[in-house]
């Protein structure tokens, strides 16, 4: 059997500080764990020149390793990761954000929480066990688990976190699911975990 | 499968008939006086224990939250690392 590989959908607006700095992390920790994998940067034309920093560091880290797929002008969250997984060449994918808020030291944890039951999903969450935030006042707090609870009875999903976006799934999970999802962000994260939990 | 949407609806439904039946006196039953007079205010006995309920376990969560002041602190490091080793590999940030 084939090597598993991990396309890491990293979907950017306005990042060129962050940006070298998640791709780095990310390829520590990755060739730490000796993990075949491919970080696909989803520029959406961002005005501070992401996309040259981009460039710069797939110059570094080789054209297999940084895969760029921009788009014109800000089309959104949802349509990012579709357009990302279009072009993805591995038989998992990995979504996070770029912002250092997902760190990718977790990365090998998503994916032997995959391997031990062959689950289809692998989400993220900030709302139980050492998941969590980093400056967030009351306020913000209340806000997000007053949300959290509320959907939780509603919809009772089955995953603690719908909002977050620090996920891993087999690829055919993903693009089976593409055609009838929307595309706002947060529609897209409900609405994918929604597909992948029925 | 019936959507959430579909099961809240049908449990509203079937309380909101049982309610009525009870208030208009058409359920085959005889119930006395106490009973009546529980079933008639029970809408607001579950919304106060709901709220009791969401107040609490709200508070609770919003308690426990984690905040990642370590995790904080080591990406802080890493940053520095990272700054530098890039700045090794040639890249330019202006």
């Amino acid at each position: 059997m084939a090597k598993d590989k991990y396309s890491i959908l990293l979907p950017t607006y306005n990042e060129r500080e962050n940006l070298p700095l998640i791709i780095w992390l990310i390829v520590k920790y990755m060739d730490e764990s000796d993990i075949d994998f491919e970080v696909i940067v989803i520029d959406d034309g961002s005005p501070d020149g992401t996309l040259d920093v981009a460039k710069e560091l797939q110059k570094i880290y080789g054209e297999s390793k940084v895969v760029l797929r921009p788009r014109e002008k800000k089309l959104g969250l949802g349509t990012a990761y579709i357009h990302g997984m279009k072009h993805a060449k591995g038989n998992y994918i990995l979504i996070m954000d770029a912002d250092l808020s997902h760190h990718p030291k977790f990365i090998p944890e998503f994916i032997a929480k995959q391997k031990s039951k062959n689950y289809d999903v692998v989400s993220g969450t900030r709302y139980e066990g050492d998941g969590g935030v980093y400056g967030w006042d009351l306020k913000r707090k209340i806000i997000s688990r007053g949300a959290n609870f509320l959907a939780q009875i509603l919809l009772r999903p089955g995953a603690s976190d719908l909002t977050g976006s620090f996920r891993s799934c087999l690829r055919r999970v993903q693009t089976g699911r593409q055609r009838d999802c929307f595309s706002t962000p947060r529609g897209f994260s409900l609405c994918s975990l929604q597909r992948d939990l029925y | 499968m019936f959507t959430k949407l579909q099961q809240w609806l049908s449990a509203i439904f079937l309380y909101a008939s049982f309610w009525l039946s009870s208030f208009y006196d058409k359920l085959p039953l005889t119930l006395s006086d106490p009973w009546k007079e529980i079933i008639f205010a029970s809408p607001i006995y579950f919304l106060i224990t709901f709220a009791c309920f969401s107040l609490a376990t709200i508070g609770y969560r919003v308690a426990i939250f984690n905040d990642c002041t370590e995790a904080s602190e080591e990406l802080k490091k890493e940053i520095i690392e990272a700054k530098k080793d890039l700045e090794k590999k040639g890249l330019k940030i202006s």
